[in-house]
């Protein structure tokens, strides 16, 4: 006697509407329990494929998806997932207040940014068009290896290369969140202390001192050529470890 | 076939029967308590300097929350829906455990004087379960088992297959030998070793190097304040992989017929180029260095910033 | 990535003149002015033109969407994984080759996309939350939808995630058990198993 049909077989034969097995067909002719079922399954199957393909979200998209590209051409990657969003319950929510407090102060950052970039881009006698156009000295040099390097000579192609002074408000946006997240971070991880083991505070300390250092760093270059784009970058990746630390040691004690 | 003589032969043999009872059901009414309570989702007490072992049926994708403050935690994923934990417990230490088939929460409870002595577990899950693992000092080790894994300043290593890892450890060292679609790792002061074959990878340490070997990547993010990241492995086509480095190199060891666009900058350290000859364009006046090629067509699209760490290009 | 340079050029003149739709629900942009198939569009894209993607979003906003809420079961989590997921295609275009239609490549991106924020959401629902009924079942997603044939679609958003998204990939996405395997990680049978509970659960759902 065989055994009844899997459900595997069952959902094919719902989906195909015949079998080729004999032995399939055999059973079925002759088992009402899983002819019951494949009944089942054709029905469950017929309302599955009477779902729309398509359906529309309730509320156009495209603007926020522009934002956030532009964002990102701007060279602010906003949508990296990190422990630390995370204590804002979710990034999107956090983004959100972000850009609502960058759009409160938009006016006045803008003009004083302009200012400053002006008022620097002559001082140092450096501007973005420059640094571009050290980039041809790639294009220069003869590529020796096998797989024939090309440079990549478009003074936009990198996103660390032409930038505006304007760029930098949406670091602003971003301090403020993090400032916040860093200062409640601290205060709880002081009123822990007393619970941690000593060497546990001593690497927490030590691991600090050292992303303090790294950030102070950073200010201080970034105070110098304010802007380099890739300075921004990389003293919001040490925020941000940072702030990753301090969620860390949450759990250390 | 008649009876047996009760009056012959039970008599005495009753009586043997009986203390026999009686003896076997000590050690039982000492442990009623927890006995009574196993599976049911009252947490139970067990005192110290014994070695525990609890079961629990569980469904297949329960949650399971393991606290071991020193010792050692071993995780095995099986095929079946239920939660095995065998072990010992350390003298002065209280073993908890409780739970339902939603999920199974246990460990041993620190000391109050906040020195714990080593408990050694070893734990059984299914294998479509997520664990939740925190030590203090222990080590964690664990195999084809998915979920999140935390020591202070015990070593975790992480082996066969998983669904998601995430592991953090401040100063013990990470090491994942795992088949997984993603990973999280941090590592203060330790060394994190990945290899094995990871899809999305997030990796990082504040001093300890980061050494990435895993195939399969589309999607890396590695980075460190001071300590080494060395990448030596291919680049899946249509990837995307960020370097960040504050002071220490990032070395990318590639194969020969990898495909790609790097776009490579350092504001105040040099790029060390073994794979092309171009050369690198200063940043600015007197320091630092950027670099951008394509290798051959399409690939991944890679970004490599440090401050003044180096940037090694090697094949 | 696509370049940096982002033009201020509008091209919201540019409007569906055709659709012509696939049997897998995507959608060819045909009959434009100017030549502009998907192809087309992406390589104005990648040169750094952010509005011709918009073109692209329309095409295939209402099949990524649809795919996001059966995969969640839940409207807001479908809005932002659809945002993330088109966020994402801009990023990836360059990889985007021409040689399948661009919905096909798309749809791909989606499921890992959304797959990778659900796993997302199980780590911080298993750390977070101790005592929560975690097989609580979200509510129905549609449950005001104004179109009351969609009783199957409330039942998929009722079922518990893991068998959702088993059954969402094979019944309706049309993805082999291994393949689904391959995406979540998970074992075949494990696969099988949460394809098999889901067809339970909705069977009685609407019987």
């Amino acid at each position: 006697m065989t055994g009844h049909l899997t459900d595997d077989q069952l959902g094919t034969l719902a989906r195909s509407g015949v079998s080729d097995n004999e032995g399939e067909r055999t059973h079925l002719a002759s088992c009402a329990s899983c002819l019951d079922r494949l009944v089942e399954l054709e029905r469950l199957r017929r309302s599955v494929q009477a779902t729309p393909r398509r359906i529309e979200a309730p509320l156009d998209l495209w603007p926020a998806i522009r934002a956030d590209i532009q964002t990102k051409v701007e060279g602010q990657d906003v949508d990296r997932p990190s422990t630390a969003v995370n204590s804002f319950n979710n990034w999107t929510q956090r983004w959100n207040r972000v850009r609502l407090a960058g759009l409160a102060a938009a006016l006045l950052l803008l003009t004083s940014a302009s200012i400053a970039s002006f008022v620097l881009g002559r001082r140092s006698g450096r501007t973005v068009v420059s640094a571009a156009a050290n980039d041809t000295s790639v294009v220069t040099s003869e590529p020796a290896s096998d797989a024939e390097p090309t440079a990549i000579t478009s003074p936009d192609s990198g996103n660390d290369m032409a930038r505006t002074a304007s760029s930098g408000m949406s670091e602003v946006m971003l301090d403020d969140a993090d400032i916040h997240a860093e200062q409640e971070l601290l205060a709880d991880l002081e009123m822990r202390r007393s619970s941690l083991r000593p060497e546990t505070s001593s690497e927490i300390d030590s691991s600090l001192t050292v992303i303090n250092e790294a950030i102070a760093e950073l200010r201080a270059a970034s105070a110098r050529d304010p802007k380099n784009a890739t300075l921004r970058q990389l003293l919001a990746a040490s925020r941000e470890r940072k702030i990753e630390l301090l969620r860390q040691t949450e759990n250390a004690s | 076939m008649s009876k047996p003589n009760l009056r012959n032969y039970g008599e005495p043999r009753m009586s043997v029967v009986i203390s026999v009872i009686m003896l076997a059901f000590c050690p039982w009414m000492l442990a009623t308590d927890a006995l009574a309570q196993q599976g049911t989702g009252q947490p139970t007490r067990q005192s110290s300097g014994q070695r525990i072992e609890r079961r629990l049926a569980v469904g297949a994708n329960a949650s399971v929350k393991v606290f071991v403050p020193s010792g050692s935690v071993s995780v095995v994923a099986w095929d079946r829906d239920s939660v095995v934990v065998t072990g010992t417990v350390a003298d002065g230490e209280t073993f908890f455990f409780g739970g339902n088939r939603r999920g199974a929460k246990f460990g041993v409870e620190g000391s109050s004087s906040g020195e714990s002595g080593p408990s050694h577990l070893v734990i059984h899950v299914p294998a479509t379960s997520l664990v939740s693992i925190k030590c203090a000092s222990a080590d964690i080790n664990a195999n084809n088992a998915s979920g999140w894994f935390y020591t202070v300043d015990g070593n975790i290593r992480l082996s066969g297959h998983s669904r998601e890892v995430e592991a953090e450890a401040m100063s013990g060292d990470i090491t994942m030998m795992v088949s997984t679609p993603w990973v999280r790792a941090r590592t203060g002061s330790g060394t994190l070793t990945l290899g094995g074959h990871v899809i999305d990878a997030d990796a990082s340490s504040i001093t300890g190097p980061v050494l990435i070997s895993a195939a399969g990547l589309t999607r890396g993010k590695f980075g460190s304040v001071t300590g080494n990241v060395v990448f030596a492995a291919a680049l899946g086509d249509g990837g995307i992989f960020d370097f960040d480095n504050h002071s220490g190199v990032v070395e990318l060891r590639l194969p020969s017929a990898t495909a790609g666009s790097f776009q490579l900058t350092t504001v105040e350290g040099t790029i060390d180029d073994n794979i092309t000859s171009l050369k690198p364009a200063s940043l600015s006046a007197d320091r630092g260095q950027t670099l951008a090629f394509r290798l051959g067509s399409g690939g991944a699209h890679v970004t490599v910033r440090t401050f003044k760490g180096t940037i090694r290009l090697r094949h | 990535m696509p370049s940096a340079r982002a033009s201020l050029r509008h091209v919201r003149g540019l409007r569906l003149m055709a659709d012509s739709t696939h049997s897998d629900g995507s959608s060819e942009i045909s009959d434009e002015p100017y030549g502009t198939t998907s192809a087309d569009l992406a390589k104005r894209v990648l040169a750094g033109d952010i509005d011709a993607f918009e073109p692209l979003y329309r095409a295939q906003s209402s099949v990524v969407y649809a795919l996001c809420l059966r995969m969640s079961g839940d409207t807001t989590r479908a809005t932002e994984l659809t945002q993330s997921v088109f966020v994402r295609a801009w990023e990836r275009l360059g990889s985007f080759r021409g040689d399948s239609s661009f919905g096909t490549w798309l749809h791909r991106l989606a499921v890992n996309v959304v797959l990778e924020n659900l796993r997302s959401d199980n780590r911080r629902s298993a750390r977070v939350v101790t005592d929560a009924d975690s097989l609580k079942l979200p509510d129905a997603a549609i449950a005001d939808s104004p179109d009351e044939r969609l009783d199957i679609d409330a039942a998929i958003s009722r079922l518990p995630p893991g068998a959702r998204v088993a059954f969402v990939l094979h019944e309706i996405e049309g993805y082999s058990h291994q393949e689904i395997s391959t995406l979540t990680g998970l074992a075949t049978g494990t696969v099988r198993a949460q394809v098999f509970r889901a067809r339970q659960l909705l069977i009685k759902a609407l019987s």
